[in-house]
């Protein structure tokens, strides 16, 4: 390969992945100190394998999908109004970084990691304790509902500014699930910014990992191509929230 | 006479409601009490590295969690913690599973893992007692 061939593909591969992050499964630190981690983007189908469409996602309900391991779970939500925009979060380490908002035409369309900051309680098939309640229901977790809550601990956060840790003993905010929306309305989770605890989970919950999914190295496979979204109703059998 | 005998019968009821409950309570302050001893029991082996001693350990603390798994925890918990028994339902099926993990890890001989196990019981039961106590 002569010296302009060589130029040419270097220049092309580096064009590629600022155009496309989620190209290298590494972490990238932004220029706004963001810390972001990228992983394969995924799509999200339904239950009956069809795409999402961000249009048909209805207010306030608390969808999960498991990204970007096959067993981390993830809440997505289409709220009843726009999020805030370039919300600054510090992580409990000190670090600092920006949750830019929600996506879709009125930036009401946001997704979390739903694995708790505090002692990492989150959905299984078994029961929920973590999700978002909401407007018109009464929680114990915080003055106002229309926020995430932890019932296991009574952690608030809101959905509305990148997951920001409203009250109870959590300080992390939740992590954010980077979602975009593609040209045909379809939904793509492509990374995670923010302090994950996915180490964490993996290492407390050996147990519950192979009773659901077969063991530990099975639930910490990377999800590829495409990820089952369904209400938390049916994601779990019981839902618990105070 | 219809009075006395009314009030006998009431008077007779409260008294048996109120044995059953403190026969319940006691059942349930033997059973805890058995755990602390199986805990104390699985640690132990732990460091004399005894393999059957942690399983028979476990086995004590398993025998004990019936009461815990099938009792309202409402009936134990501090009034403003009432809310909270489906947490504690929740620990006392995370200290189950646990208990089985840590009975596999030492049939694997994991060291690591019986030990992170047995950790994890630990915390299940710690996260429920500072509720209780209102720590």
């Amino acid at each position: 390969m002569d010296r302009r061939n060589f130029l040419k593909v270097v220049g092309a591969t580096g064009a590629f992945i600022a155009v496309n992050p989620s190209t290298i499964q590494n972490e990238l630190f932004a220029n706004t100190g963001a810390m972001f981690r990228a992983y394969e983007r995924v799509q999200l189908l339904d239950g009956a394998g069809a795409p999402i469409k961000i249009s048909q996602l209805k207010k306030e309900m608390n969808y999960v999908f498991n990204y970007p391991h096959v067993s981390t779970p993830a809440i997505l939500l289409n709220l009843d109004e726009s999020t805030a925009k370039d919300v600054k979060l510090t992580s409990e380490t000190g670090e600092e970084y920006v949750w830019e908002s929600g996506i879709g035409k009125d930036r009401t369309v946001v997704a979390y990691s739903a694995i708790c900051s505090h002692q990492l309680a989150h959905p299984t098939p078994d029961d929920s304790f973590l999700q978002y309640v909401q407007k018109d229901k009464p929680t114990m977790a915080f003055e106002r509902s229309g926020v995430i809550v932890c019932s296991s601990h009574l952690s608030s956060f809101d959905a509305r500014e990148g997951a920001k840790r409203l009250s109870g003993p959590a300080i992390d905010p939740l992590a954010s699930v980077v979602i975009e929306v593609g040209e045909d309305d379809t939904l793509w989770a492509v990374g995670v910014l923010g302090s994950d605890r996915f180490h964490d989970y993996f290492k407390t919950f050996k147990p519950e990992l192979k009773k659901f999914y077969g063991g530990k190295r099975k639930g910490k496979k990377l999800v590829k191509i495409s990820a089952k979204t369904v209400p938390l109703t049916e994601y779990t059998k019981e839902i618990i929230q105070y | 006479m219809k009075k006395i005998i009314t009030a006998v019968l009431a008077l007779m009821l409260s008294s048996t409601l109120l044995v059953a409950a403190e026969v319940k309570d006691q059942k349930m302050a033997d059973d805890m009490k058995e755990m602390m001893n199986a805990m104390v029991e699985i640690q132990k082996n732990w460091f004399y590295e005894n393999p059957r001693g942690i399983k028979k350990g476990v086995k004590k603390l398993e025998a004990h969690m019936e009461y815990l798994k099938s009792s309202d925890a409402k009936g134990y918990l501090p009034k403003d913690q009432e809310y909270a028994n489906k947490f504690a339902k929740k620990r006392a099926e995370m200290i189950e599973l646990y208990a089985e993990d840590l009975v596999v890890s030492v049939e694997d001989g994991n060291d690591e893992d019986v030990l992170d196990n047995y950790t994890q019981i630990m915390n299940q039961c710690t996260s429920c007692h500072m509720r209780i106590r209102n720590w």
